[in-house]
């Protein structure tokens, strides 16, 4: 669900971009995108070129569904109720079903070249035979576990190898309807999940109203098979609109969560296995065979019927050759989209990829990347392939730029065994020399005290006010309620001495954030504004102080403001101690040690915030149950307070809008009439 | 005992960090020059019928025209090639071409036609008009529409004057049509339109069915001025496709309405850059093309296609006077207004009348041409080359921003690209045209209209006025890119409160790009910061430079008082007057053609509208000859042989953008280049040049004599100088006069005519 939201972002961001024109003009009405590195979506070659419509000589009406079969063109043309068969230059071979049919909504043929036909009005799929003789009629199955109940719209109908029938019906919430290819019922198949959002649980919740109907599992909209037999299903309002479907019935497809936002109409499998879909804003993605999203293209029509957008589309499908034709129900025509020797050249490339052919699809990738430095698929086979080659420094390189931490962590770990495996015994004899000067010295200053001068600055140093206040900060790991103690009533600490603590731990926070490691850094520095960074930290500190004053005075707190603000700050000691090594540690670990990471990372967040829990307790000297109830209200006060902040904002500028706009009137008014 | 105890903890933690130490050297991108076979890409010739390229004339059939000059029709001049006659009631004409007798009416008899009283009025009379109520609600009134209408007819030598007076509105026009020399003029002095408390004049059109055709009666088109060039087909009706064709020349003026921005992944249309339309009836028979000298910047041309939602084909131009306007009160709400003064413009249209074999639209180019060369805006500035000249643009430096400062990115330094020009000379390519992009602080995006001085990472003054001297030394033009309209947010050069323009409804012209936001100067202020930098330009020794944005973008003003789209035009011609040294626009209309060196990015494309049956090399044919033009950058080709081809059927010279550095370094910057690293494209650069060089340096300052279709896909063009090209975009062998030509290759004969 993130992930999508992200993908909408970088789509407008990289669209908004993509406007200040610099001339990449061509022969598409459109721009084509592709994954860039940190998963944006950047700009590249045009991908397929529109060239023309298909059915110049044949009328559709509201056609539905398009199926490609040896590159001869199969139509359900709905509202003409029929099947338009038409060859690749778009005459027409023969019309089918003319006076069966009433409203045709999908079409499959399979090797045999039978032609299967959902029909939605008479609630059955038809079988035809290449000549177009009605061979059977798939009607309602009458098994048991079918249901009574369970409705039996087929809309849209595909047929393995085995002759098993896969049927998405209206309402079927079930599944996938599967027939045998006498017609009995194998079972539902492909399950959706009822996935709530967290509105509709709140609204659930609050309401009180458990509304059936939502849960239901949404029901698929189209559906395709690929050569090995796999079946697709696109849904709609689900987590992963875009399934491939094991034998069991399972989605095995990654795409990493770039999933189209609007609703999917159609989704097509070209010959080598890649994944065509199309939304109902006609855009069209492509999908390689495992689900690495390739290309992003197309829109919708403004109305000047511009070749190449189309404005309802109800299908998509290729051909032999790999060209896509769209099927558009209003504008009733067939757009052809021819592919272009870019596309044939990452279509190559990622033929070569899948089949593990790592170190053979170098050179395409190659010039892949010169024809587009930002192509992150390229340059995550780039990075196999050297790591195959045992060129880890370069698979790193590429691995970076193609934003793939896993491929990083595994190049950087063979690095640096390596050079542990050489450097491992100079680094012990060193450690062990370290040891040896140390405790050498240790024992000289002993009997000669030598050290004497260092050691008069060094506690002259920690007598200064301020830095002996700093250094309070240390005391914390230890005794921490002592320190408490300090800081309410001893006043060793004081409001500049704190707030230099939250301004490095702030510092902390950005090193943190630009700085960690590679693999561990998951921050998107790019949209990154100083001011709210600012208000992340300093503020929530500040708001949190505030509110707990404010609490706190009310249930006989004895904390003043003062030690609030002050003990909050070095509460956060093992954070602000930690953090900044962690950091650097970050650099030399793998994917291997990411629980070491996360354990260092969870034990510093949860020590500080158990530092908090007794900084409550001890500064207002509380009980323990008093303390929770405090910091709860504290929370709870903290939001109320950004609420009224928030409100009171809105309405001054309501109010001034109001003012204003009224005088704009009245001025464009006057001058205009 | 407690310092060792932490002695020892340090010592763990050493150990740690350093037990797991290692170092990362990011090598450099790895170079690769493997060749790529592109064998399994699918032989089909279907794109080329489709309307991005030309089509083969198949109907050349005999045009009977559709009008008759009946008794009714009085003539009133007459010129070598032309007899013109004028009905006195509604003011319909009817033209006769002397040299092929053909007849051209702006209307014609309607009865028995499948046309209801509103449309007969509208065909029969020369003028329509849509006009505003006291209530703001448009509606349109033709001459014969309503029976009190009244029209006096005064004649003078070959012409007439023409005074109407609507029934309906009551609002009177002066109209003037007269020959001069072949050329049919029509024009409409602004002063002459006489409007009234009750009704405000909107729009006019002016003989909307001069030359229709009703579905396909008479084999032809309409030429239309989209993009390069687009040609509409006379057809039967086709149901699926009744889409009008209607747009402002020069675009839109934003300063009255802004088009809603495109979402998703489309393009911006293509913009009309010159201001005509044309018509034939009979392939190399007759023909009309239509220019608009006057007015032209408040004019919008329209075509609609039989069943739109007639049974003809019409074509025609459309005035604007005066529209409604959104007049924003707060951010989430505005009132609808109507401009209370009129847009101050005269209107002259010019028909010019083509015969034979000039009746095509290769006539009306050539006949444009000459057109333009009359009214001073195109002379010859082609320089005698051995090979055509080869644009290169660099981008010296582009800025994203960061969370304390903006990171600049260094892309090219002024000694780069020194050693770059040195290396394409040492190739053997010696005819360039050099523009150095973003060369000051403030990178590519985000400096105009603040450039000087040059940004020092890139190098310093020096360096690159002597540069700029020693190419000029062999014969280079090197050029420094600017743009004097748009004014970024975060830059300097220019007042927020005096030098920026505003629109009708008083907002600023705002561009909300995220990081990048930018408003548009006032033309004056425009001009005037122009004028400071050129003698900055001259202190670099910078004797040529190239504008962006100039080109195309035509706004009119409203920060104080009214500066109209036509002063506007007026201004930017004296602005590019001041500058003595070569400029070169990205797109240019043509009102800024006779200040041009070199026409960059040409448009190689049509919008495509399915109503299009074709797309022409229109500008090109304009510009050839006379301007060196330039396609747009080679690197983001997609079907490479494809768009070189089109340069040559074009007659258009190839272009590149290069950087040192790595595009990728550019990822998170507006720029949208994501190819450009010298070394990755040296090789594929001169092979693009020489491929193109070894066509069009044998045409290099010639203009086109004749483009025609031999086959779906296969060109061929005939330049003056009596070359012949065959282009062959198609997949199959074709064989002209005994020479073979592959699928997707070309020929050309030398001297041997045909």
């Amino acid at each position: 669900m993130k992930k999508r939201l992200l993908l909408f972002v970088f789509m407008i961001i990289s669209i908004l971009l993509i406007s200040n024109d610099l001339g990449v003009k061509a022969n598409a009405p459109y721009y084509t995108v592709t994954v860039g590195p940190k998963g944006y979506l950047v700009p590249t070659q045009t991908a397929y070129n529109p060239v023309g419509i298909l059915n110049h000589n044949v009328t559709l009406n509201g056609p539905e569904d398009l199926y490609i079969k040896n590159n001869i063109f199969y139509i359900a043309d709905s509202k003409n109720k029929r099947i338009v068969v038409l060859d690749e230059d778009g005459n027409l071979l023969k019309l089918i079903g003319e006076t069966i049919l009433t409203n045709p909504t999908g079409v499959f043929v399979n090797d045999k070249n039978e032609i299967f036909v959902a029909d939605k009005e008479n609630k059955v799929v038809f079988k035809f035979s290449e000549e177009g003789n009605l061979l059977y009629t798939y009607d309602r199955p009458t098994e048991p576990i079918f249901g009574k109940e369970s409705p039996y719209v087929p809309t849209k109908v595909v047929v393995d190898r085995r002759g098993n029938l896969y049927i998405i019906g209206e309402g079927s919430t079930s599944g996938i309807i599967q027939l045998n290819y006498a017609g009995e019922f194998l079972g539902y198949f492909g399950v959706n999940n009822t996935s709530l959002s967290w509105k509709d649980k709140l609204a659930d919740f609050v309401l009180g109203d458990k509304n059936d109907f939502f849960k239901f599992p949404p029901s698929s909209a189209n559906l395709s098979i690929d050569s090995q037999n796999l079946v697709y299903s696109v849904t709609h309002n689900v987590f992963d609109p875009i399934k491939k479907l094991n034998i069991q019935g399972l989605n095995v497809l990654n795409t990493g969560g770039y999933y189209p936002t609007e609703k999917i109409m159609d989704i097509s499998i070209g010959k080598n296995g890649d994944i065509y879909v199309i939304t109902e804003n006609s855009l069209i993605f492509e999908y390689d065979n495992v689900g690495n999203l390739l290309f992003v293209f197309g829109g919708e029509d403004n109305g000047n019927h511009t070749l190449g957008l189309t404005d309802n589309p109800s299908g998509i499908s290729t051909d032999d050759y790999g060209n896509l034709y769209v099927l558009d129900r209003t504008y009733n025509n067939i757009q052809m989209y021819q592919k272009t020797e870019f596309v044939n050249l990452v279509h190559q490339g990622i033929e070569l990829y899948l089949d593990g052919k790592y170190i053979e699809s170098t050179s395409i990738w190659n010039k892949v990347v010169q024809m587009n430095s930002s192509f992150a698929l390229a340059h995550k086979a780039l990075g196999k392939s050297y790591y195959k080659q045992k060129q880890y420094h370069k698979a790193m390189n590429e691995f970076k730029i193609a934003n793939d931490k896993s491929g990083y962590s595994d190049a950087y770990w063979k690095i640096r065994h390596s050079w542990l495996k050489s450097n491992l015994g100079y680094i012990i004899i060193g450690l062990f020399l370290f040891y040896i000067i140390i405790n050498i010295i240790k024992v000289i200053d002993k009997r000669s005290n030598f050290l004497y001068i260092w050691k008069d600055i060094i506690a002259k140093i920690k007598n200064i006010k301020i830095v002996s206040e700093l250094l309070l900060l240390f005391r914390m790991i230890k005794h921490p309620l002592d320190t408490f103690y300090d800081i309410k009533h001893q006043h060793k600490a004081s409001y500049s001495s704190a707030s230099i603590w939250l301004f490095i731990l702030f510092i902390e926070y950005l090193i943190y954030i630009y700085f960690t490691g590679f693999i561990f850094n998951n921050a998107n520095t790019q949209n990154l504004v100083l001011i709210v960074e600012v208000g992340k930290i300093v503020g929530i500190f500040v708001l949190w102080a505030f509110s707990n004053y404010l609490v706190s005075t009310l249930s006989d707190g004895e904390g003043w403001f003062k030690d609030i603000y002050i003990a909050t700050v070095y509460a956060f000691a093992p954070l602000i101690l930690g953090l900044l090594p962690l950091t650097i540690v970050s650099h030399f670990l793998t994917f291997n040690e990411l629980f070491l990471y996360q354990f260092v990372f969870n034990l510093l967040i949860y020590w500080s915030l158990i530092l908090l829990f007794l900084m409550v307790k001890e500064i207002h000297n509380y009980s323990v149950f008093e303390t929770i109830k405090n910091i709860l209200i504290t929370i709870f006060g903290m939001i109320i307070i950004s609420l009224i902040a928030f409100i009171i904002y809105m309405l001054i500028n309501q109010l001034f809008d109001f003012i204003l706009s009224i005088i704009k009137e009245v001025v464009a008014r006057a001058k205009f009439s | 005992m407690r310092n060792s105890h932490k002695i020892k903890i340090l010592i763990f933690f050493a150990l740690f960090v350093i037990a797991i130490t290692g170092y990362n050297v990011f090598a450099g991108n790895q170079e690769h020059k493997d060749v790529i076979n592109i064998n399994n890409i699918y032989k089909s010739n279907t794109a080329y019928l489709s309307n991005g390229y030309t089509q083969k004339e198949t109907n050349l059939q005999q045009a009977i025209s559709l009008s008759k000059i009946t008794d009714e029709y009085k003539k009133f001049a007459e010129s070598n090639n032309l007899e013109v006659y004028v009905k006195e009631d509604d003011l319909s004409i009817r033209v006769l071409d002397k040299v092929t007798n053909y007849v051209w009416g702006s209307s014609f008899n309607t009865e028995g036609e499948n046309l209801n009283r509103v449309w007969r009025a509208i065909v029969n009379s020369a003028i329509t008009i849509d006009y505003y109520d006291n209530q703001n609600n448009m509606k349109s009134e033709s001459i014969t529409t309503d029976a009190k209408s009244q029209v006096t007819v005064s004649y003078f030598d070959n012409g007439f004057i023409g005074n109407i007076t609507f029934g309906i509105s009551n609002i009177q026009l002066e109209m003037k049509v007269y020959l001069e020399k072949d050329n049919l003029k029509v024009e409409i002095i602004n002063d002459t339109i006489e409007e009234n408390e009750d009704f405000k004049i909107g729009n006019i059109r002016i003989y909307p069915f001069f030359g229709a055709v009703k579905e396909d009666n008479i084999p032809g088109y309409i030429f239309l001025p989209d993009g390069t060039g687009a040609l509409m087909r006379f057809e039967k009706i086709n149901k699926n496709d009744l889409v009008k064709y209607k747009k402002p020349v020069y675009n839109y003026d934003t300063a009255l309405y802004e088009p809603s921005k495109n979402n998703g992944l489309l393009k911006d249309d293509e913009q009309i850059y010159f201001p005509i339309f044309g018509m034939v009836h009979g392939i190399n028979q007759n023909g009309f093309i239509a220019s608009i000298d006057e007015g032209a910047s408040y004019a919008f041309i329209a075509a609609n296609p039989a069943g739109a939602p007639t049974d003809f084909n019409y074509a025609y131009t459309e005035f604007s006077y005066r529209s409604k306007f959104n007049q924003p009160t707060s951010s989430n709400s505005s009132i609808e207004l109507l401009q209370k003064q009129k847009n101050k413009f005269n209107i002259l249209l010019n028909y010019q009348f083509l015969q034979n074999d000039d009746a095509n639209y290769v006539g009306m180019a050539l006949k444009y041409q000459q057109h333009l060369v009359s009214q001073g805006l195109l002379s010859k500035n082609i320089e005698n080359r051995e090979d055509i000249p080869m644009r290169i643009e660099f981008l010296g430096l582009e800025k994203t921003p960061g969370l304390f400062l903006d990171e600049k990115i260094k892309m090219t330094t002024v000694s780069q690209m020194s050693d770059i020009i040195h290396d394409i000379r040492l190739k053997g390519i010696n005819d360039l045209a050099v523009v150095y992009k973003g060369w000051s602080k403030g990178g590519l995006t985000g400096s105009s209209p603040y450039y000087f001085p040059i940004d020092k990472k890139l190098g310093r003054e020096e360096n690159l006025s002597s540069l700029s001297k020693e190419l000029e030394k062999q014969n280079i033009d090197f050029f420094l890119y600017s743009d004097y309209i748009e004014a970024y947010e975060k830059t300097k050069g220019y007042n927020k409160y005096y030098d920026l323009a505003k629109k009708i409804n008083s907002q600023l012209f705002y561009y909300d790009m995220f990081y990048y936001d930018y408003y548009l100067l006032k033309p004056t202020s425009s001009s005037k910061i122009f004028k400071n930098d050129i003698k900055n330009y001259q202190q670099y020794n910078i004797n040529n430079i190239a504008l962006g944005t100039i080109g195309k973008r035509l706004f009119s003003d409203y920060s104080s008082g009214t500066v109209s789209r036509e002063d506007s035009i007026k201004i930017y011609q004296n602005m590019l007057n001041q500058y003595n040294g070569n400029i070169a626009l990205y797109q240019a209309n043509n009102y800024l053609l006779s200040n041009l060196k070199y026409y960059f990015d040409v448009p190689m494309y049509s919008s495509q509208y399915q109503r299009f049956s074709d797309t022409v090399p229109f500008i090109p044919i304009v510009l050839n000859g006379y301007i060196e033009s330039y396609a747009p950058y080679g690197n983001f080709f997609s079907d490479t042989t494809d768009e070189l081809l089109r340069m040559i059927d074009f007659g258009v010279n190839p272009s590149f953008i290069f950087t040192h550095e790595s595009s990728y370094y550019l990822m998170n910057t507006p720029s949208e280049i994501f190819t450009s690293r010298y070394e990755d494209w040296k090789d594929e650069m001169l092979r693009q040049y020489n491929y193109v060089n070894d066509a069009l340096k044998f045409v290099h300052g010639e203009t086109v004599r004749s483009r025609e279709l031999l086959e779906t896909g296969i060109v061929k063009i005939t330049y003056s100088n009596d070359v012949t090209i065959i282009v062959n975009y198609s997949n199959d062998l074709y064989e002209y006069n005994g020479i073979q030509i592959d699928g997707k290759n070309y020929y050309v004969f030398e001297k041997s005519g045909d």
